[in-house]
């Protein structure tokens, strides 16, 4: 599965939650898209991923 | 002092904060709290699986009981990637209000205004609070103005720069015609610039690299809010206007100029 415009092994198929728990990611404040499409953050849960699957995953920084 | 009302919110400080450049996460959050801002600009980027950052506890130190906290498009150079930006943060943490940010050239930053107005149409019309950021061009407030954004933005000086208010004359001729805030954003060094925004008639200011890359973010942000204050009390006095011929502060009659 691509993560961030990086090839990266995961056991497929995973849900999206499963996938951050993996991670270590606290999802609180993050966005996905899959295959260029927003996930809603009440899908994260249900929304399976694939092993061709493309996400980004975007969160907030310091900015001006 | 009057409050400035913008997008149904009350701010009582006029001087705006944006959240980069600062060393430490904790470094920003004390600046912002000695400044009294309640609005702060974030930006979107990727997470970095590989390394937990500071940057992840960015929003946990930003309480959205005090503050409204505006996300950027810094990065996008197209209307369609600023308008992904936007609704990737409002997915991301419920953000209504957006600054725009398109800036197609890394050397000078400038906006793209035909992106921009692009950008602010689509967003407005999906009910977000949109923020501009613009070169001081007063037909392209205007035009901004009448598809719905919540304020303009025009620059003093390029992002980063600190060279003060360059395009004080046509921030002016927008600040006389707008009937939206309107908030002078990037290029502000010192807190004599401003002041100067704000004695001009400027909503607001909207301040980042000044304050996060001076040695002491903390007491140069709380020198922005006292020059901005100071601003706002002297406009409020109704400062009079100025002459070129000298008005004498001290009687010159009775002692040495008898007549």
């Amino acid at each position: 599965m691509k993560i961030n415009g990086k090839q990266t092994d995961v056991q497929t198929p995973v849900p999206l939650a499963e996938l951050f728990r993996q991670l270590k990611i606290d999802a609180t404040h993050i966005a996905v898209e899959l295959n260029g499409r927003i996930v809603p953050k009440t899908e994260f849960e249900s929304r399976s991923l694939n092993a061709e699957d493309e996400i980004e995953v975007i969160h907030f920084v310091g900015g001006g | 002092m009057n409050h400035l009302v913008m997008g149904g919110r009350t701010f009582r400080s006029r001087l705006f904060i944006g959240t980069g450049k600062f060393s430490s996460a904790k470094v920003m959050a004390e600046a912002i709290e000695a400044s009294g801002a309640e609005l702060v600009t974030v930006a979107l980027r990727r997470l970095d699986f590989g390394k937990k950052s500071e940057n992840d506890s960015l929003l946990s130190l930003l309480d959205p009981k005090k503050l409204v906290i505006v996300p950027n498009t810094s990065g996008a150079r197209t209307a369609q990637e600023a308008v992904r930006i936007a609704r990737l943060a409002r997915e991301a943490a419920g953000f209504d209000w957006v600054k725009l940010e398109l800036t197609p050239n890394f050397t000078h930053l400038l906006p793209d205004p035909i992106e921009t107005f692009k950008a602010a149409e689509i967003l407005a019309a999906e009910g977000f609070k949109v923020l501009p950021y613009i070169n001081a061009d007063p037909v392209l407030a205007k035009r901004l103005e009448e598809v719905g954004v919540t304020a303009v933005m025009p620059l003093g000086a390029p992002i980063g720069t600190n060279l003060g208010i360059r395009t004080r004359d046509m921030i002016e001729i927008i600040i006389r015609n707008a009937s939206v805030p309107v908030i002078v954003d990037a290029g502000l060094g010192l807190p004599s610039h401003a002041a100067e925004a704000i004695e001009i008639g400027a909503s607001a200011v909207l301040v980042n690299t000044a304050i996060a890359a001076a040695d002491d973010p903390r007491k140069m942000a709380l020198a922005f809010a006292k020059a901005v204050e100071a601003a706002e009390l002297a406009l409020d006095s109704k400062p009079r206007a100025s002459r070129l011929d000298a008005e004498a502060s001290s009687p010159l009659d009775n002692f040495l100029w008898n007549k």
